[in-house]
């Protein structure tokens, strides 16, 4: 007796069926598939807010879909997920004016701890000025280089670097033996 | 001046989890948005995964299936689903009374709306628990109804116990069809 596995069907393959015929079935696949690595990442982007991270999760499903003719497939589909995911959340930390200029961002310190106050890295990951939070979580968790920081933000190679040691400095402090 | 990580700060830093599940509700919420946009089809039988399946499956069913989705109907009402505990649920009964301080007509009917489909939906279920196999299309239409209605409980009141458990039921009716169509896609041969 032999068993037959069931080939996975591609991203590509479910994205064609969903941008050209509306496939509600591939869409599920697809949004099942991509959806939890979304969701943290977003999640952290935008410092823990729950309620926000699933409204930008579901803007950038509304978004990929309508725009799933364009996209090239010269990059992987949960990389473009993601950097439409990674744009939504910085304009909505932008409109609501907790991203402020990545240089001026730096200057900035971060919230002194009380004496026996101690924090977890995830909680100091979420009390970073915004900006250099998305520097340290695009190198140090998802492993982008800083060139690639620098396209998907729109600054330059010196700024993504400078960001990240200030990033990684504010979070030794909040993670620091309490004063 | 990098300052690069120590092994410990990396080793932390790598231990945090990448994937996080927001929840089957958000899948709705999002399903429903992009149908509204008309960036996905609007299915005869809509709802979880599963259940979307069901409008591509031969008409004639197997009895089991039938009775599966009788079944379904009942684990639904064991499981307190009942017209009572809807209204009697306190976020619903808030949302509710919210909706009709704000007097907004437009909402408020789609409330009652969502109310004679809920009634609706039980007699249908109720009807269908008591019949043959071939009552099988009457049970999803009760159930498609049903659905939707919980989905504008949802919609109203999103942190509804209630109507989350019964979307929960949908998912567990869903996975009991998954097995079966599973089943019939793995190709034995001797």
């Amino acid at each position: 007796m032999r068993a037959q596995a069931v080939v996975p069907t591609t991203d590509r393959v479910l994205a064609e069926r969903v941008a050209n015929s509306g496939d509600e079935t591939a869409f599920r696949e697809l949004y099942g598939r991509h959806t939890p690595r979304l969701y943290q990442f977003v999640l952290r982007v935008l410092g823990g807010d729950e309620a926000e991270a699933e409204d930008v999760v579901q803007e950038t499903w509304i978004r990929a879909t309508a725009n799933l003719g364009s996209f090239r497939w010269e990059a992987r589909f949960e990389t473009w997920l993601t950097g439409i995911g990674l744009n939504l959340s910085r304009n909505r930390l932008r409109r609501s004016g907790r991203l402020e200029a990545l240089h001026d961002e730096g200057r900035r310190g971060v919230e002194p701890r009380g004496r026996d106050e101690r924090i977890d890295l995830e909680r100091a990951i979420a009390l970073l000025p915004a900006g250099c939070r998305t520097v340290l979580i695009l190198h140090d968790l998802e492993g982008f280089k800083h060139s690639e920081i620098a396209e998907k933000l729109g600054v330059t190679e010196g700024t993504s670097k400078s960001q990240l040691w200030s990033a990684r400095r504010h979070m030794r402090q909040l993670l620091g033996p309490a004063a | 001046m990098m300052d690069e990580l120590t092994a410990a700060e990396r080793q932390a830093l790598d231990a945090l989890p990448r994937e996080s599940d927001p929840g089957q509700l958000l899948e709705e919420r999002t399903v429903r948005a992009l149908r509204e946009q008309g960036l996905l089809a609007t299915a005869r039988v809509s709802g979880t995964r599963d259940v979307s399946a069901a409008h591509v499956a031969p008409q004639s069913r197997p009895w089991w299936r039938s009775a599966a989705a009788i079944a379904a109907g009942i684990a639904l009402f064991a499981g307190g689903m009942s017209i009572g505990q809807v209204l009697g649920s306190r976020q619903t009964a808030e949302a509710f009374q919210t909706v009709f301080e704000d007097g907004d007509v437009q909402l408020a009917s789609q409330v009652q709306r969502t109310g004679s489909e809920y009634v609706a939906s039980l007699v249908a279920l109720t009807a269908a628990n008591g019949a043959t196999a071939d009552s099988g299309q009457a049970v999803e239409v009760a159930l498609t109804a049903l659905w939707a209605a919980a989905n504008e409980i949802v919609r109203l009141a999103p942190d509804d116990p209630l109507a989350a458990r019964i979307l929960q039921g949908f998912q567990a009716r869903a996975q009991v069809m998954n097995r079966y169509e599973a089943s019939n896609q793995l190709l034995v041969e001797f």
